[in-house]
């Protein structure tokens, strides 16, 4: 499964001559969710180590059916976390049905995936800006048993990746 | 309020886009996957290629598109949905939404 990089290019003085362009890529995948139209998309973050949904993505999912609640224990207050300049209190969900990690000629379900749902927006949503998208995490059952090549595409240096499932 | 109920403490604006957007989906057609493949496809390859915004004037913004264009940018993805499907006269499902991270 191909996963798409996207990101500026930094440019920085090379001392040996010229400059060296910087890519700072991201890896890009759909994700479809349980009763969702289409898919979703999504940052695979190597650096994360759960699932992120922001809250207008999961808030159309119905509670129950396409997801459970996994309760922290008695008077443990839900823990904070921060995705860029983003901070947010989360709970944690297990999903009834398989999400489905997909490109244009590739679906792969991922059943019993556990997730954090974010609570609350972030306190810039509607001034400065755009919250992230769904975040794919290192636990949690979609990048499990997946294999993530990185690459350099030899004519034009962009990052490539490959998301496989063996 | 307890852990199990978790909606009294989100914010309702998103409750209230997500009704207007479910008002507006039952004006139009459901679209096909088919219809919208190839607008995530083409975002997806020019990002690949970075020939879709190598500037990266979209940092930090979500951005719309809709028959291989971006036809709007917002800084809340509901509120982008919801305002360019109205201007198509599409369902709102029809558009390809996502987001940039600041540069």
């Amino acid at each position: 499964m191909t996963v798409q990089n996207t990101g500026p290019v930094l440019t920085v003085a090379d001392p040996r001559g010229g400059a060296v362009r910087v890519p700072v890529p991201q890896f890009r995948c759909l994700v479809q969710l349980p009763g969702g139209l289409f898919p979703k998309d999504a940052v695979i973050d190597t650096g994360a180590p759960i699932t992120w949904f922001p809250e207008n993505v999961w808030r159309p999912l119905r509670d129950g059916v396409d997801f459970e609640w996994l309760g922290f224990p008695p008077g443990v207050p839900p823990p904070v976390a921060r995705i860029s300049s983003w901070q947010f209190t989360y709970r944690m969900v297990r999903f009834l049905a398989p999400l489905t990690l997909m490109d244009y000629s590739t679906m792969v379900d991922r059943p019993d995936v556990v997730a954090a749902f974010a609570a609350g927006n972030p306190p810039a949503y509607r001034t400065s800006k755009a919250p992230p998208p769904v975040i794919v995490g290192l636990w949690g059952g979609l990048l499990e048993g997946g294999r993530l090549a990185v690459g350099r595409d030899p004519a034009g240096g962009q990052v490539t990746g490959e998301l496989e499932f063996p | 309020m307890t852990e199990t109920e978790p909606a009294a403490d989100l914010d309702p604006t998103i409750d209230e886009y997500l009704a207007r957007l479910r008002e507006l989906e039952a004006r139009y057609p459901v679209p096909t996957w088919a219809e919208v493949m190839p607008d995530w496809k083409w975002l997806h390859e020019g990002m690949a290629a970075g020939t879709f915004d190598p500037e990266y004037r979209y940092g930090g913004l979500c951005v719309a598109v809709y028959d291989r264009r971006v036809v709007g940018t917002d800084v809340d993805p509901l509120l982008l949905r919801l305002t360019q499907a109205r201007e198509l006269g599409v369902h709102p499902e029809r558009l390809v939404i996502t987001t940039f991270y600041p540069a």
